[in-house]
């Protein structure tokens, strides 16, 4: 029989929740200090204009007024949105396809396992980097497989068609620049937003593997289908993954900052890849317009409170928990 | 067993504790001590590299001389982003003494107080607008107070590689060029680029005279084109920004016309397999660019990169042939809440008032800039002693740059490693040299301005149109300002 150690002695001496509390308060004051007053002092400096040196002004709803007004505000709320509205759904079903296929007993899984998860560990910075090369519009590998496999299929079609008639011909295919054609930049962050899904991916393969293996049984034991067993049981068993994963990437699709930043500041021809993250920035730390910074901040953070709302409201209606139905 | 596990646990514990205190006890030390009884003076500066060591160097001459004479040490700190660093720090109330900022950055800190006004120290010390270039003296003012002292100032001009040009002589010749002397207009400009191009077996340029957008992808001085064709950042009677007139319109048709001369699809695939500028792969080193707008560093990434290259300097081609130019400067400030102003002041003071300096380099080779200089001989380039220069011009010279001293001395420009610095020098010195305005939001205004050089470098067709359309955007900016600093009591412009 051991002793019992000292912290059990002295928790008997303090009541259980001062306990709690004192274990819990440094993340309390960390919480509070730096990221809690910031929001409420955001909130209030919406309300002044703030240049960072002198001191703020109350100038009631102004900010609110002049982003109402503000062309580039409604600019970067579409581009946004559209991006989201694209990447979140895209994200999602190529993390959810990705976790299927390696749920099954493909050749060398843990491998791609690391694989697929090796690219959340690269630092930012370096993604951009990485990518820049990628779509450059010379000697990026995108546009040198693109223009290969492409022109490839093209010079085979136009061997086929010379057969029927020699005046039919198709025109080679010029891979786009990504990077410096308006209709483009907008594309490609949205395809390099895919790079990043292997948090999704874990997150899935988890709940994948933990679907009862019986209730795949009675389905094959009633004749399902591999598309029935997908959308009658795999989809419900993981969906509070799925749910899961939707809400962390609405917060992250609506924060897109660093790499859109770094490889097309400003967001390029016609501003088409300038994302809401990105104006807020240059409006605090370029125009030094604090104040209507913080406007931008908290409208941000009300939009992605609303979007998270939706998701919870469609979660009863969506979401399977183990036993419970939402 | 428990006394086992309290045992691991207090290994544990040492094994985190014990490096942690090591570090504390025997870490790295500031590996340059403090001379006793000195007041500290920190001088926060963005230079790295060859620019940065040389600043390194002239402070420590000044430790050693007049800083150790009136008890003063310079701490040299190299800062990124120094802009964002000094505005936070101000604004915290634990500013530097000194800070290297742009010149842009003047007329935005200034109107929000984070800058202490020089007039009477710079007076005092005679380092005013009879010493120093009205070009650079002026853009350190705002509000008719001063606020900065010019430190390294440049001018942009043409850098052409005349051995380039000499291999096309035949074309150039037949196009009615010379390849001796560049070309004086925007008109010529083009007539030499469509002369100088090269494409490959793919039909892809792999040589062109020149495009607007090097260095870097959408280019350094992409909003200049309005100047060469004669305008100005600001309507001279308001003073406001003002890039819709004729001029500037006539400059941007100028770059969507290049566009359409040479295939803008053709073009930006051009421009995106270019290399870093800063890099041996520069297209101006690799021959892949023939011309290209640039201030006075060029000449020593040339150097570094391409002493081979046997290249001129002229003013960038205008659009009526006046020499033009678009000039700027790094600068020193007293941020406000600066401990040791008046310490900061007596570096600023040194540098423009020291009699003429040797600055050793501190290793045991003589270095270039430093022990030795190169003049032109009967035999190529001679190795001649340094010769003494005032702190100023001394740095300026290590940075290849022209000076912003109304009076340079004659071993300054004798001596100097670029070749064009008497073209920068006049190009300053000139009726038509221009500088960013002083406008507290001008980085807002440059970034719709930039906006709309985007658009049109991506193929927009209506150049009017589009800067039209900047032009009502930076009016709507401009009200915004002008409210704000009324609400401090202040005025816009």
């Amino acid at each position: 029989m051991s002793t019992r150690p000292a912290a059990s002695r002295g928790s008997q001496r303090w009541p259980a929740p001062l306990v709690g509390a004192a274990w819990i308060s440094p993340w309390i004051v960390g919480f509070s200090a730096f990221t809690l007053l910031p929001i409420v002092l955001a909130g209030y400096l919406s309300f002044c204009q703030f240049d960072g040196l002198r001191p703020p002004r109350f100038t009631g709803l102004e900010n609110l007024r002049t982003l109402a007004a503000d062309p580039l505000f409604w600019k970067v709320l579409k581009n946004t949105t559209v991006y989201a509205a694209v990447a979140l759904p895209l994200g999602t079903l190529v993390a959810l396809a990705l976790a299927i296929l390696l749920n099954t007993n493909v050749p060398g899984r843990t491998a791609w396992r690391a694989i697929i998860f090796l690219p959340t560990l690269v630092p930012l910075v370096a993604t951009a980097m990485v990518w820049l090369w990628m779509f450059n519009g010379r000697y990026g590998l995108i546009n040198v497989v693109l223009g290969g496999v492409v022109n490839g299929v093209i010079n085979s079609l136009n061997a086929l068609l010379g057969l029927i008639a020699p005046t039919w011909h198709i025109g080679r295919c010029e891979p786009p620049n990504w990077l410096t054609d308006p209709r483009w930049t907008m594309p490609s962050m949205v395809l390099l937003s895919v790079w990043s899904v292997g948090n999704a991916v874990v997150v899935y393969l988890a709940g994948l593997q933990d679907v009862p293996r019986s209730l795949y049984e009675a389905a094959e034991v009633d004749g399902a289908s591999a598309w029935q067993r997908l959308r009658n049981v795999t989809l419900p068993m993981i969906s509070p993954a799925i749910f899961f994963n939707v809400v962390i990437g609405i917060i992250f699709v609506w924060q897109v900052f660093a790499v859109p930043q770094i490889m097309i500041p400003g967001g390029g021809p016609q501003r088409n890849a300038y994302f809401y993250t990105m104006y807020l920035y240059d409006k605090a730390f370029r125009d030094l317009q604090f104040g209507y910074a913080c406007t931008l901040g908290w409208v941000q953070m009300l939009i992605i409170i609303a979007l998270t709302a939706v998701a919870f409201r469609l979660s009863r209606r969506l979401v399977h928990y183990r036993g419970v139905s939402g | 067993m428990p006394d086992l596990k309290r045992m691991l646990k207090l290994a544990l514990a040492a094994v985190l504790l014990l490096p942690a205190l090591a570090l504390v006890a025997f870490g790295p030390r500031t590996s340059r001590p403090v001379p006793p009884d000195r007041v500290v003076v920190t001088y926060w500066e963005k230079w790295t590299d060859f620019e940065g060591e040389a600043m390194k160097r002239l402070c420590a001459l000044f430790n050693e001389t007049a800083g150790a004479a009136q008890g003063i040490y310079v701490d040299y700190v190299v800062t990124t982003q120094i802009d964002l660093k000094t505005l936070v720090a101000t604004s915290g109330g634990d500013a530097p003494d000194l800070a290297g900022l742009w010149p842009q950055n003047i007329s935005s800190f200034a109107a929000k107080n984070a800058l202490q006004p020089l007039d009477e120290r710079a007076a005092a010390a005679g380092i005013d607008g009879t010493r120093i270039l009205p070009v650079y003296y002026e853009q350190c003012r705002y509000h008719e107070r001063l606020y900065a002292v010019p430190l390294t100032p440049w001018s942009l001009a043409l850098y052409y590689n005349r051995g380039l040009l000499r291999q096309y002589a035949a074309e150039l010749s037949a196009a009615g060029y010379s390849a001796d002397a560049p070309p004086r207009t925007l008109d010529e400009l083009l007539g030499y680029c469509r002369v100088l191009q090269r494409r490959g077996p793919d039909g892809a340029y792999q040589m062109l005279g020149f495009i607007p957008s090097v260095p870097e992808m959408v280019g350094w001085y992409w909003n200049t084109w309005g100047l060469w064709a004669g305008g100005t950042f600001t309507d001279p009677e308001t003073g406001l920004a003002r890039v819709d007139t004729p001029e500037f319109i006539r400059g941007y048709e100028w770059v969507r016309d290049f566009l359409r001369t040479f295939g803008q699809r053709d073009v930006l695939r051009f421009e995106s397999s270019l290399a870093n500028f800063n890099s041996p792969d520069n297209p101006f080193m690799r021959g892949k660019l023939a011309m290209m707008q640039q201030g006075p560093w060029f000449a020593n990434m040339i150097r570094q990169y391409g002493p081979e290259i046997d290249y001129g300097v002229a003013p960038f081609p205008t659009a009526d042939g006046r020499e033009i130019s678009y000039c700027g400067q790094d600068v020193l400030v007293i941020p406000t809440g600066a401990r040791h102003p008046d310490q900061a002041w007596a570096f600023i003071a040194w540098l423009y008032t020291s009699p003429p300096v040797v600055v050793p380099s501190g290793l045991a080779e003589p270095q270039f800039g430093y022990e030795y200089c190169l003049v032109a001989g009967e035999h190529g380039p001679e190795r001649r002693p340094m010769p003494p220069l005032r702190p100023i011009e001394w740095i300026c010279w290590n940075h290849y740059k022209n000076g912003p001293l109304r009076e340079p001395s004659a071993a300054f420009l004798d001596t100097h490693p670029n070749p064009g610095v008497a073209i920068h020098e006049r190009l300053a010195r000139g009726p038509l040299a221009r500088t960013d305005p002083p406008l507290p939001n001008w980085f807002a205004l440059l970034a719709e301005f930039m906006a709309a050089y985007r658009d049109i470098w991506a193929g927009a067709p209506d150049v009017r149109g589009r800067l039209e359309e900047c032009q009502r955007r930076m009016d709507v900016l401009v009200d915004v300002a002008r409210r704000e600093q009324i609400r401090y009591g202040d005025r816009y412009p």
